[in-house]
């Protein structure tokens, strides 16, 4: 249940003719002073300027697997594909977190791989958790090919995230503002007075990006006029 | 420097609180290796940061990733990352930085398609033709400086949870009365007649944060 996607396209945020904002529900409205608006870039158009145009949004696989003894490599290191991914060799990087942290395992004889699938291959493998899994198992087994059982090893999980990061280049509002874009304006339109924007996509599709928009933000709601 | 999960790091933000460092603190980051292994034709090879770790200097010259030149290259880039300010790098011409790795850092082709093709695809999630130039060296210069890192616990979400947490605890300090609303739609926010004004914060999933300031 997203509240920001009752108030779509029908309820947009609106400055009421008494200088208060009113944030309509699906099952009632509020009037507040300030609100910032902390969506993604698609969510805050349909929110704030319906016309707008938003950047692509980047998505991206993850698996995790668990298994028992020690990684095949005991190093707390990033493991890059350095030959192109594809259908039957989809990962293009990978780590063993529990190298990093024991934290991530409950138990010390079990490790965790973590896989990251980029889109093409996770398209190629749309609605189709068992192949994408079956295909990066055979990739890790041509990967770590002295390593025996990792078929016995436990898939954790399929994830795909479809709004990962924000379009960074070739496009008007791009998220490659370093700094941050003015939080009072989406899209170069000046928002009403008491309505502020933050995310990602107002400064670098980094998570530096999204606290520096954030902070921006925060600082705009809390400057009492 | 701090280091925040896989190198995001804050060489120019100041935080007016102390929301950030003890967030960073709760999170008991845990440090990746400098560099990164590369598997090509059915071997890993090390890519090996010297700068960070001079006994690796050695096996960087000799790794199979990249020639020579290439090697030559990467320090030219280190160079730069090192005697140029985030706020320079973001005032450059911007390309995409497939064309900046060619003509202006004139890597190899194949350098950069074994190693900066699956380094920064795994964090910008696109090609580097839809990559930033201004990115690219944003991103080099957070990894030369910085260290990729995990929270000790609870991934990147803890992120998340543990900044969430600090600023509950800010506004504590200064707010008598506020309100957190979790995994339910903003309704009947009521609003104090002695409050001057209020503000509400719309997040995205299914958290909504009403408080008075």
């Amino acid at each position: 249940m997203c509240p920001i996607s009752c108030l779509t396209n029908h309820h947009p945020v609106q400055k009421q003719k008494d200088g208060v904002i009113k944030v309509t529900t699906s099952s009632g409205s509020s009037s507040y002073d300030r609100v910032v608006v902390a969506v993604n870039e698609g969510s805050c158009a349909k929110l704030l300027s319906p016309e707008s145009v938003v950047n692509e949004q980047r998505s991206v696989g993850n698996l995790y697997f668990s298994f028992r003894g020690i990684p095949p490599v005991t190093e707390p290191i990033l493991i890059l594909n350095g030959e192109k991914p594809t259908v039957s060799r989809p990962i293009n990087n990978l780590c063993f977190p529990t190298t990093v942290s024991r934290g991530y395992s409950m138990d010390d004889n079990l490790s965790l791989c973590s896989v990251t699938v980029l889109k093409a291959q996770m398209d190629a493998f749309h609605n189709d958790d068992k192949g994408l899994e079956k295909s990066c198992r055979n990739h890790l087994g041509l990967i770590f090919k002295d390593i025996e059982g990792i078929r016995d090893w436990q898939c954790l999980g399929v994830f795909r995230v479809e709004n990962a990061q924000p379009q960074q280049y070739n496009s008007t509002f791009a998220a490659n503002k370093n700094g941050g874009r003015n939080c009072g304006y989406f899209h170069e339109v000046k928002l009403p007075e008491g309505v502020f924007v933050s995310g990602d996509f107002m400064a670098t599709a980094t998570l530096n990006g999204a606290f520096e928009s954030g902070r921006n933000a925060g600082l705009a709601a809390i400057q009492k006029e | 420097m701090m280091y925040l999960p896989f190198a995001f790091c804050f060489p120019d933000l100041t935080l007016p609180s102390s929301c950030l460092t003890d967030g960073i603190r709760q999170l008991d980051l845990s440090i990746f290796e400098p560099g990164s292994l590369i598997y090509k034709n059915g071997k890993l090879s090390k890519v090996c940061d010297p700068l960070r770790r001079p006994g690796d200097l050695l096996s960087a010259l000799m790794s199979p990733i990249g020639s020579f030149l290439d090697k030559l290259k990467v320090a030219r880039l280190l160079l730069f990352s090192f005697t140029t300010s985030v706020d320079q790098i973001f005032d450059e011409k911007e390309t995409s930085t497939l064309e900046a790795l060619r003509n202006r850092w004139q890597f190899s082709e194949e350098f950069i398609d074994e190693f900066y093709r699956p380094f920064l695809g795994g964090i910008y999630l696109s090609e580097l033709s839809d990559q930033s130039s201004r990115m690219f060296q944003f991103i080099f210069k957070m990894f030369a400086q910085g260290s990729a890192t995990l929270p000790k616990f609870g991934g990147i979400a803890k992120v998340g949870e543990v900044l969430f947490e600090s600023t509950v605890k800010e506004f504590a300090k200064s707010a008598n009365n506020f309100e957190i609303a979790f995994d339910s739609e903003v309704t009947n926010v009521e609003v104090s007649e002695k409050m001057s004004w209020s503000c509400i914060m719309l997040v995205e999933g299914t958290n909504c944060v009403p408080f008075p300031v």
